[in-house]
């Protein structure tokens, strides 16, 4: 029975991924899966209940994918860019803890729910964190997603607005100083 | 043997079984601390400084990383019911403010390290947008970002969010 349960998490697991994957959403795989899943266990199609094992897993393939990329930094750009990390660093503890200060008066949500789910990133392992200490997981992982989608949809924008702009400033220069350069050969 | 993925071979099987088994015993390691993301910190740790060491570990295929995320999504899945539904309607409204705010703040500190330290403004909005690190890449290279400042504030934002940020929400509240 349990491991039909298993095969079934992972079939619908692994459906829900590749849809979301396969529909390009921020986060796509995972909130596929997620989703999958979800609404199976809503429906009660799946009746598999989350075990130390499961736990044990995820965080280890979490450890794993996020330990690379960590190892892998470059220590002169890190060097150089130490006064941008500070500001970074302290950017984080005001988007985590001022902003999920602020807006805990306005949801019924815990103060550590509302701080695990105001964290600039991290969607699996704010998710994964609130799993563990029993914390409302589901919502803290859905609050993630809709930052996400938010942000992915107009963080691009922003950053086209600003690059159009930039280049229209570099013509002009170019223009005007080519026009210089003309000026003194007449 | 090798382990061939989307056509690029990507690591011999031995290493792979290697990179496994240091990350098991970290993250067994660290669930016996009994800290409730040990498991992930331990492997996480031991990874981080085995491949400084020794380098041996090549980046994790894409389709391992997709394995990895239904496994997270599903899990994270497990956790509806009844009651997630209830609780969303009362979330919608923060749900909303939230990323409004944090984009705010990432705009202010773009202008902060743009005036202050001169980064140039593309690479400076790809670094402090409050999104994940896969995805902005992507976006960096579209509009021609600086990508190795880039990952590297993405990925110490990471590290702060994942280090720092638990222990003071588990133990200090």
């Amino acid at each position: 029975m349990d491991s039909i349960q298993w095969m079934l998490f992972l079939i619908i697991g692994g459906i829900g991924g590749f849809i979301g994957n396969k529909l390009r959403f921020p986060a796509g795989t995972l909130m596929g899966a997620m989703l999958a899943v979800g609404i199976c266990k809503y429906f009660g199609l799946i009746s598999l209940i989350s075990s130390n094992t499961l736990s044990f897993l995820v965080q280890l393939g979490l450890g794993l994918t996020l330990g690379i990329p960590i190892a892998s930094l470059d220590m002169e750009e890190f060097k150089k860019l130490s006064k941008v990390l500070i500001i970074v660093g302290g950017a984080v503890f005001i988007m985590t803890f001022v902003t999920g200060y602020l807006l805990s008066f306005l949801t019924k949500l815990g103060l550590r729910t509302v701080f695990l789910s105001a964290a600039p990133g991290g969607l699996a392992e704010m998710a994964i964190i609130a799993k563990s200490v029993e914390l409302n997981s589901s919502v803290v992982a859905v609050l993630h997603i809709i930052r996400l989608i938010i942000v992915m949809t107009i963080f691009p924008l922003i950053i086209k607005h600003v690059k159009v702009r930039i280049d229209r400033k570099k013509n002009e220069l170019n223009v005007s100083n080519s026009g210089r350069s003309n000026t003194h050969e007449l | 043997m090798l382990v061939i993925v989307e056509g690029v071979i990507l690591m011999n099987y031995k290493n792979w079984m290697k990179l496994l088994l240091i990350a098991i015993c970290g993250a067994i390691i660290g669930r016996s601390t009994g800290f409730p993301i040990g498991a992930m910190l331990g492997a996480l740790i031991i990874i981080a400084i085995t491949q400084r060491k020794y380098k041996f570990i090549p980046r994790v295929p894409v389709k391992v990383r997709r394995v990895i995320q239904v496994l997270i999504g599903g899990s994270l899945g497990l956790t509806f019911g009844p009651e997630t539904v209830n609780v969303l309607s009362d979330v919608m409204l923060i749900a909303l403010i939230m990323p409004i705010l944090h984009i705010g703040l990432a705009l202010f500190l773009s202008f902060i390290i743009i005036r202050i330290l001169k980064i140039d403004p593309v690479t400076a909005l790809c670094s402090m947008a409050p999104a994940g690190v896969a995805e902005m890449v992507i976006i960096s290279e579209r509009f021609k970002a600086k990508l190795p400042t880039v990952v590297t504030i993405h990925v110490f934002r990471v590290i702060v969010i994942i280090s720092v940020i638990p222990p003071i929400i588990l133990l200090g509240l």
